[in-house]
């Protein structure tokens, strides 16, 4: 698969990796891999790939922590997107859709209804929707 | 991910700002908010299905909350709980109940007279959440003091109890939690997550039968969600 959001499939924090002198090592807290984008060093077409840190497609560079963390990274959101900012607005979750009302920027109050829907889809140019991995939701 | 603006018929409520939303038999149930120096005391309800708005009208004589904001509410046992906000002129600590498992114009207002002597001071900006039967109250404002108090609201016996915490590890989440939401998750576990706003920059939970605070660690990508 191309496709790098498929890369997420692997980040669990119990898997052992083969480091480059061939060994098995047991994963461990605040390890830091030896690439810095958190992946595995070239393997053997025959061997797993394995991903030792989450991949956070919009922070190349942030800080390397232990993966039982919670990050924070933006969203990859997709469609009509909300056109004005939005403060004490309210949220209300049906099923996967957020839908959310109202709420105030600089220029005033809105009466406007946005919906976002949570579900792991992400477009693509050629309009196929790829799945994300089990992650949020 | 997919983010849409949806076209809704019906009446539209007017520019609303520190509103409640509560989700009921999916439909959305807004109640109070304002704009500007305006507070209102309307209900409007959205069927998610139909994407329709419908303004709920009561009798004029029938008993109703004041206008209010920053308050918060919670669906239980057919009601939506109601409990503080500010009227623009002073804080509040009052509960109500709207009785919404019925037609929309059956809808009607009940004040709720708590049992014993305790309640919280008059505040808005807190945090409702609802796990089982109990309404946990965390923190808010009266406008010139934040609180850090946690107070259950028992809505079976209408009664509230002053959570006694203790602190667990992490010093800055005695400061004034802020707009909370509650976690799937978090709900089995009988523990709340709180999401506290401007001022703390975290995310902390309480066990509200153990009293414990607890401190979920963030690492923050390029991303500040406030």
């Amino acid at each position: 698969m191309n496709n790098p959001l498929t890369h997420r499939a692997s980040r669990s924090g119990l898997s052992t990796r083969t480091s480059r002198s061939g060994r098995a090592t047991p994963h461990t807290l605040g390890q830091t891999s030896t690439h810095p984008n958190g992946t595995t060093p070239h393997l053997p077409s025959s061997s797993a790939r394995v991903r030792l840190l989450p991949y956070l497609p919009h922070s190349k560079d942030s800080e390397v922590a232990p993966t039982v963390q919670m990050y924070w990274s933006k969203a990859p959101v997709w469609g009509t997107m909300p056109n004005h900012g939005m403060r004490a607005h309210s949220v209300t979750l049906v099923d996967p859709v957020a839908w959310i009302f109202g709420g105030c920027d600089e220029r005033g109050c809105w009466k406007d209804l946005w919906l976002f829907n949570t579900g792991n889809y992400v477009g693509s140019p050629s309009g196929v929707l790829f799945r994300l991995t089990r992650g949020l939701s | 991910m997919q983010w849409s603006h949806p076209d809704v018929q019906g009446d539209v409520p007017p520019p609303c700002r520190a509103h409640t939303a509560t989700l009921v038999d999916r439909k959305i149930v807004i109640f109070g908010g304002g704009e500007g120096p305006v507070y209102y005391d309307t209900v409007y309800v959205l069927d998610t299905v139909h994407r329709r708005w419908q303004k709920v009208d009561f009798p004029a004589d029938a008993p109703h909350p004041t206008t209010r904001r920053a308050h918060t509410a919670v669906y239980y046992d057919g009601k939506i709980w109601v409990f503080g906000g500010g009227n623009g002129s002073q804080a509040l600590n009052d509960v109500w109940t709207l009785t919404v498992n019925c037609p929309i114009e059956k809808m009607k207002w009940t004040k709720v007279e708590i049992q014993g002597n305790k309640q919280p001071s008059a505040r808005g900006y807190h945090t409702a959440n609802l796990v089982r039967n109990i309404m946990i109250v965390v923190g808010g404002s009266d406008g010139r003091e934040c609180f850090s108090d946690i107070w259950c609201l028992n809505l079976g016996k209408i009664l509230f109890v002053l959570l006694q915490t203790l602190e667990w590890g992490y010093s800055r989440v005695n400061s004034r939690p802020r707009y909370t939401s509650l976690g799937p998750g978090a709900t089995r576990g009988g523990a709340p997550s709180t999401f506290s706003q401007r001022h703390t920059s975290g995310i902390v939970s309480v066990h509200h039968w153990r009293s414990r605070w607890k401190f979920l660690q963030f690492r923050y990508t390029i991303f500040q969600p406030w």
